[in-house]
């Protein structure tokens, strides 16, 4: 009589791994789930200021003048002097001075406007189609 | 003589140690490359705008600049002020050319603007003349 051992093993895991398996895919579809995602960012690009005032400018045309003032309340635009009531109404300004050329814009903001809207006149700017667009240094008028 | 049938049964066997190595791996990457994305971009309002484009040319170097509410500026997770900005950027331009380097402004939407103009100035007293800002999409 031959004795024969059967040497295999069958291997039993000694942690329970399909426990912890639920476990971390649990984890993982919990934290799926509960994750908010930002709005896109995107980017608006713009001249900067220039400080020594420029010259002559590429065309002949005298640059489009956008003023912004007022405070975190309330906010008025004018466009070359003429108040505009809302964004709407500078945008229909722009696309105006648009159909003669291309002609350049400085943007110019009173110290507690807020960033938004600064940065919505720039938006609007191209809305309208003006590619030269600059916000407006402390040494221009 | 007794056929004895067998069927034979495959299990198949499948590591599962490698595939909880996987999982685990792919938590602490994600984990490390959120930390990091962290350090750039701070959590802020930013202004909506519609005409806002995907960042192109992700090659250039670039100074993210993150201005909060009440003015306080963060570059790569550091507080900085406008003068320690102009410093930065200065010694980034002995690296580079102004052409290459792109400047990001971040900055809340109710950021007034005289906090993000004296950055725009620091910015044209070194040459650079382009600056990009960050924007959301414009949902009205």
């Amino acid at each position: 009589m031959r004795l024969t051992r059967h040497t295999y093993r069958t291997t039993r895991p000694g942690l329970n791994m399909g426990a912890m398996i639920d476990v971390v895919f649990l984890l993982l579809i919990f934290f799926m789930c509960t994750t908010s995602f930002r709005p896109l960012e995107e980017i608006l690009s713009a001249d900067l200021p220039r400080l020594s005032g420029e010259a002559a400018r590429r065309d002949d045309y005298s640059p489009i003048h956008i003023q912004l003032s007022g405070d975190a309340e309330k906010v008025y635009i004018t466009c070359d002097a003429k108040p505009c009531e809302t964004f709407a109404i500078l945008l229909a300004e722009l696309r105006m001075r648009r159909d003669i050329d291309d002609i350049p814009v400085i943007i110019a903001g009173e110290p507690e406007v807020p960033y938004e809207y600064m940065v919505k006149a720039r938006d609007k700017c191209k809305a309208a189609d003006l590619t030269q667009v600059a916000f407006s240094a402390q040494s221009e008028e | 003589m007794r056929l004895r049938k067998r069927i034979q049964l495959h299990s198949y066997q499948i590591g599962i140690a490698p595939l909880i190595d996987v999982v685990f791996l792919l938590i602490i990457f994600f984990m490390v490359v959120s930390q990091f994305t962290q350090m750039e971009i701070e959590a802020l309002d930013l202004p909506p705008a519609a005409q806002g484009e995907r960042p192109s040319d992700p090659l250039k170097k670039q100074i993210i600049l993150n201005v909060h509410q009440e003015g306080r500026i963060q570059i790569d997770g550091q507080d900085h002020s406008v003068d320690s900005f102009e410093h930065l950027l200065q010694s980034k331009l002995q690296q580079t050319t102004p052409e290459d380097l792109r400047i990001l402004i971040r900055a809340d939407r109710q950021t007034p603007w005289r906090l993000v103009r004296p950055l725009m100035e620091a910015c044209a007293r070194n040459a650079i003349h382009q600056i990009h800002y960050a924007v959301t999409e414009d949902t009205d």
